[in-house]
């Protein structure tokens, strides 16, 4: 079971379930996770979501090593077709999920289809202990905020591996200071408390609150109008996307046309 | 504009002074350094140390203003210890070339060449894409130095310590950042300067194409590797980003 899903209310916990205490995830739970994640947006009865690690102890500390390690093998064997694999699959993903599951070249097509997924509702991270490499990915494409023990650790440990942390370190780049992609260039785990400081996350609160403060910050997000959250989040999203203030400004009024002409400014439930 | 060079293995030193009215010459003496650095495949950081104070605009402008523009920028880890004053000239460098400050306790920060007419130094830095905004701007406008505090503040430095400890940080990050992968690395270095100032879907897609260049490497099975069997790594950064390229 790689990813857990609860409801209660109008919040959905999305909890990330790896083979041992620290969760790491091997590519099946990546996209299991991913596609709770898509739950949140395509169910009209929900209006915030919550990402966890099981356990409570660590939100995830990375990818599966053997796995990443077995793709790089194949990627090295032929590496044309792994790369046009990879290619075909970031910039056609209406093409869906290559039919044949057994290809070497799964891994690849499915970690670039799923990296062009973000989670449009709100979601908070709820985070324990260690949030590294594609647990850190997790957090920053579908995470609207971010809540942190004080324990907790978040770093890019590919680049400590020889591999470049690239995909999540564009948009840790459009999130954190520039004091922040330094920090983490070196592979070293920063500490919460330093987290908060370059941005990365919102709050710190003790290990043991983490999540109860999540379910609050859900709840009273939950309790607003929908479309109007929806619509701050996506804007928020298209303007960081948008290569011109002007083109911002485009986002942002498409986004708030919708959450008007959906249910009548006041009450976009 | 160099005191002293040290080659240590994978680390190197650089120990910078800035002289007035010699920052053309100096340039050049940098460049050189720097080139002959960028492509010695066996040192795989470097820290630069020493004076980041002395060196004018002004000078520069006069002598030759294209000296800055033609300036190698490796794609290699470049650690910066500002022990004391990091001004003008110095801190247009510093913006320019390093990836990881360090500042003592001691170091100011600042643009106090403003206050003789000569402007531009800011913009000719690169950091207003590495720093808060109104930080850069008060400073480039007004000349008025910044403390350390300030400057971790505003992102323009990665930590900071008392002389002592500073001194010791530097040198950690030396060594930490020359036992990373050197491919790997120099991808992440390329690819966060190709993209500051992108917007975001921009940036994306040229990581992912980036990403791919230290994917398809045997660093990047290595690594891996060895974290299964309980080893240090041993990378062999075979390939080289191109200084520049990206």
């Amino acid at each position: 079971m790689p990813a857990i899903v609860e409801r209660a209310s109008a919040v959905l916990t999305v909890t990330i379930e790896g083979r041992n205490a620290v969760n790491p995830v091997d590519h099946q739970t990546y996209v299991g996770v991913a596609r709770a994640l898509q739950e949140i947006d395509d169910r009209p009865d929900i209006r915030c979501g919550i990402l966890r690690g099981a356990g409570d102890l660590n939100f995830c500390a990375g990818g599966d090593m053997r796995e990443i390690r077995e793709a790089g093998e194949a990627a090295m064997a032929d590496p044309r077709a792994e790369i046009s694999a990879m290619f075909e699959a970031y910039w056609f993903p209406h093409l869906g999920p290559h039919d044949d599951t057994s290809s070497r070249t799964f891994y690849f097509r499915e970690h670039a289809m799923n990296y062009r997924r973000r989670t449009l509702s709100p979601v908070i991270a709820a985070v324990n202990g260690w949030c590294l490499g594609a647990g850190l990915i997790l957090m920053l494409l579908h995470s609207s905020q971010r809540i942190a023990g004080r324990s907790a650790r978040f770093g890019m440990a590919e680049i400590k591996l020889g591999m470049s942390g690239g995909l999540a370190l564009s948009d840790l780049q459009h999130q954190v200071s520039g004091r922040g992609v330094a920090l983490l260039l070196s592979g070293e785990p920063i500490d919460a408390e330093t987290a908060l400081d370059i941005g990365l996350i919102n709050e710190v609160v003790d290990d043991d609150a983490v999540f109860e403060r999540a379910r609050v910050v859900a709840e009273s997000i939950a309790a607003r109008p929908r479309l109007s959250a929806l619509a701050e989040k996506q804007a928020m999203i298209h303007a960081a996307d948008s290569p011109s203030r002007r083109a911002a400004w485009g986002a942002l009024a498409r986004a708030m046309r919708v959450a008007a002409e959906s249910s009548g400014v006041g009450e976009a439930r | 504009m160099i005191d002293d060079w040290r080659d240590d293995g994978p680390c190197a030193t650089l120990v910078l002074h800035l002289g007035r009215g010699d920052a053309a010459h100096g340039l050049a003496q940098l460049h050189r350094r720097l080139d002959a650095w960028s492509t010695d495949v066996t040192s795989h950081a470097l820290l630069i140390r020493g004076g980041w104070a002395g060196g004018g605009i002004g000078d520069l402008i006069r002598c030759e203003a294209g000296a800055l523009a033609r300036l190698p920028r490796p794609t290699k880890p470049i650690i910066a210890l500002v022990e004391a004053d990091c001004l003008d000239l110095g801190l247009v460098l510093l913006g320019l070339l390093s990836h990881i400050r360090i500042a003592s306790s001691a170091a100011r920060f600042g643009f106090p060449e403003v206050a003789t007419g000569v402007a531009g130094a800011a913009a000719l830095s690169g950091l207003a894409r590495q720093m808060a905004y109104l930080p850069l701007r008060q400073w480039a406008l007004t000349g008025r130095l910044a403390d350390a505090g300030a400057a971790l503040r505003a992102g323009l430095v990665t930590e900071t310590g008392s002389p002592d400890r500073a001194s010791a940080l530097a040198e950690e990050w030396l060594q930490r950042m020359a036992s990373l992968a050197p491919l790997a690395i120099q991808s992440e270095i390329a690819a966060i300067r190709h993209t500051q100032g992108q917007a975001h879907e921009s940036a994306r897609a040229f990581r992912f194409g980036h990403t791919n260049i230290s994917m398809f490497d045997a660093d990047a099975v290595e690594g891996p590797l060895a974290f299964e069997q309980k080893r240090a790594p041993r990378y062999r950064g075979a390939r080289h980003l191109l200084d520049g390229g990206a």
